[in-house]
């Protein structure tokens, strides 16, 4: 299944974002520790959204849900010419938590993949 | 520096005091915050070395920031939560680390709502409750860095590189460790619990409250 959620391109509604992963992930029977995880990455992507944003711009995002695998791609008009930093504090975080990432620029829009697995055997 | 050259370097840069200080305004007492910045401000154009390769702005607005969030931690209240959350936040709490060591791994949403006998929404509400009082105040901060267009223009690879390791030296260093076992050693967040004797909610909370204080120090970067 999937939930898409569009939101102003501004730091305050992070929350609403932390939120839904959270919600997100129980419902992939993510553990705990990837919840959190999941809570971080996509704070993270967020604001990476938001800080290369067109002004006024809103941001997309979108939840894949499968059992044990959660995806998320978060985008929006983006000032950015070329391609996202990847030197940055930012990517080191979401490279860490995500088990896949991928950053691309493409007709003005920035749209970061982030996906989680589950690699405890879980069995609920 | 002599004096007058120190004054000018100050009287220049007031304009990023305002920048930084305007992400927290609503914290307190606009006034104080611009004043408590020109401390830091005052702290990086005494202690900047041109020769180390990075702009003034990318070594002073950590020191602004920094100085700024010492003021609030110093004078702010934490945000209330109710105390019935903070009560499940507990019994969550204490059920995520009995059943790691049980299963031997970190549980899922409905082993803890099970051992605690609510519902898998009431364990996502105890989630939230443990960040409540460390994410809120800091949320609407906007990039320093990237309003003044420096991100573009000035910010190469070594000055990046530059201003991590400088925002990471500047955090508490039990934060510091956590964040480095975390994000650039790769161990998870129920591993670094089990090192430091801590429950696991708190090490979360650690992260997620370090993870905000270095992007505001850090202004996108």
């Amino acid at each position: 299944m999937s939930v898409a959620i569009t939101l102003p391109a501004q730091a305050g509604y992070a929350g609403v974002l932390r939120t839904t992963a959270a919600a997100m992930a129980a419902r992939c029977n993510l553990t705990y520790d990837r919840l959190e995880d999941a809570r971080l990455a996509i704070d993270e992507a967020f604001a990476q959204v938001v800080a290369f944003a067109e002004p006024d711009a809103t941001v997309e995002c979108t939840f894949q849900e499968a059992p044990g695998d959660l995806r998320f791609v978060i985008s929006g008009a983006t000032r950015l010419l070329t391609e996202l930093p990847t030197d940055s504090f930012s990517w080191t975080v979401l490279s860490a938590l995500a088990d896949e990432l991928r950053a691309e620029v493409e007709l003005g829009r920035l749209a970061i993949h982030v996906r989680l697995l589950e690699p405890q055997d879980v069995h609920a | 520096m002599d004096a007058q050259l120190r004054e000018q370097q100050i009287a220049s840069h007031t304009g990023l005091v305002h920048h930084v200080a305007r992400r927290f305004r609503g914290a307190a007492d606009y006034e104080d915050l611009v004043q408590v910045g020109m401390l830091g401000l005052i702290h990086a154009v005494d202690h900047f070395d041109s020769d180390q390769g990075s702009s003034f702005s990318t070594y002073a607005v950590p020191s602004i920031t920094g100085a700024i969030r010492h003021h609030l931690r110093d004078h702010s209240t934490s945000i209330k939560v109710p105390g019935r959350l903070q009560e499940s936040a507990a019994r969550v709490s204490r059920a995520v680390d009995q059943l790691t060591q049980q299963l031997g791994r970190s549980p899922t949403v409905a082993e803890i709502a099970q051992l605690t006998g609510t519902s898998q929404d009431s364990v996502l509400e105890a989630i939230e409750a443990n960040h409540a009082h460390t994410t809120v105040s800091l949320e609407d901060e906007q990039s320093p860095l990237g309003s003044l267009g420096i991100i573009d223009s000035e910010l190469e690879a070594v000055e990046t590189r530059m201003a991590i390791r400088q925002a990471l030296q500047a955090l508490a260093p039990a934060d510091r460790s956590v964040i480095e076992q975390r994000f650039y050693q790769g161990r998870t967040q129920s591993q670094i619990a089990d090192d430091l004797q801590i429950s696991q909610m708190q090490v979360s909370r650690i992260i997620g409250r370090t993870l905000t204080q270095l992007r505001a120090s850090l202004g996108g970067i």
